[in-house]
């Protein structure tokens, strides 16, 4: 996924880059305004609902986020950032304080694993069934090692890209995430077989 | 003695737990959540919003620039902030000279009087063209 976006930024052919329809919209066109929108707001939304495990919230968070970056077109310097790099960052920083914001006790929040005493109820699960299982075992993992599992796994960044949007080294991403990835998949092996996992194999 | 790994050996394959892991990868991004019309109307209707406050901002400096270029440009707005600086200080703190010309000015009669003009025809015909002089 990563190589394709790149891909697809690198070829000023195609499509205008973020930064030249963010320039454009600065310019006055609101047609940019759009097609930055239907680019990035289902990004940053997907980022956020699994951060925050929570759509409406969410939504607030990517509404916010996109007011940030219509009030820093003007002042944007071409070049300098990745639009959308910058977009993710806000947006973190966003559902970083909204998680700091919430009661102590928000583990009675997290979703708990389906009901295991129900095995035969789960056979039929597909693929919604593993997402959600996903998303729950995401809401238990520490919220730094959850936004890097995030941005690497389900949005697709590389690792440099990342460490610019939480703000730490390459290394510390890749601790972050390679201890995500060991939490989840200890969380999802007690159900891997009623989630129909075995049977891919 | 340790041995170095043949780059050309087939490396093992992933787990099953790594496996699982990468399936429910691709199923939440498959299901990854998509905006609603909802959502997007109110981020554009920032976008619009943010847009007409920098337009309406740009044009208040546009006809400020045009008041002072019609003034006499950037020397003409130097001697106007001068002139409410000198104002500002002498409202503040009056010089000592200035006692002396405001008793000149204000000096008697302390009171105007207004009785003359109020005597019957005295100020007939002010309010024609022409005034007293027809």
């Amino acid at each position: 996924m990563q190589d394709h976006r790149a891909a697809a930024a690198s070829d000023p052919v195609a499509v205008p880059d973020d930064a030249a329809l963010l320039a454009a919209y600065a310019r006055g066109e609101r047609a940019a305004a759009r097609a930055l929108a239907d680019r990035l707001v289902p990004r940053i939304l997907g980022f956020a609902a699994r951060m925050l495990g929570d759509r409406a919230e969410a939504e607030d968070v990517a509404q916010e986020a996109m007011l940030r970056l219509w009030r820093q077109a003007p002042h944007w310097r071409p070049g300098e950032a990745s639009v959308a790099t910058w977009l993710y960052r806000v947006a973190a920083n966003l559902c970083t304080d909204r998680l700091r914001r919430r009661r102590p006790a928000a583990l009675d929040d997290v979703p708990e694993p389906a009901d295991e005493a129900q095995p035969g109820a789960l056979a039929g699960l597909i693929a919604a069934d593993r997402a959600a299982a996903l998303e729950a075992a995401l809401a238990r993992l520490p919220a730094r090692q959850r936004q890097a599992v995030v941005l690497r796994h389900l949005e697709g960044l590389a690792n440099p890209v990342i460490a610019e949007i939480m703000g730490v080294g390459v290394e510390a991403v890749e601790s972050l995430t390679a201890r995500g990835r060991r939490a989840l998949g200890a969380d999802l092996a007690g159900r891997r077989k009623e989630l129909g996992y075995d049977d891919d194999a | 003695m340790t041995t170095t790994p043949d780059p050309a050996a087939p490396r093992p394959g992933p787990g099953p737990e790594e496996a699982a892991l990468e399936a429910a990868f691709a199923a939440a991004r498959a299901a990854s959540p998509r905006p609603g019309a909802a959502l997007m109307a109110r981020i554009l209707a920032d976008a619009a919003a943010e847009a007409a406050r920098r337009d309406g901002a740009r044009g208040a400096l546009r006809r400020l620039r045009a008041f002072f270029r019609a003034l006499g440009g950037a020397p003409a707005a130097a001697g106007l902030s001068l002139a409410a600086a000198a104002g500002l200080w002498i409202g503040a703190a009056p010089p000592a000279l200035l006692d002396g010309v405001a008793a000149a000015v204000w000096a008697a009669p302390a009171e105007l009087d207004f009785a003359p003009l109020l005597q019957d025809g005295a100020l007939e015909g002010l309010d024609e063209p022409g005034g007293t002089d027809a």
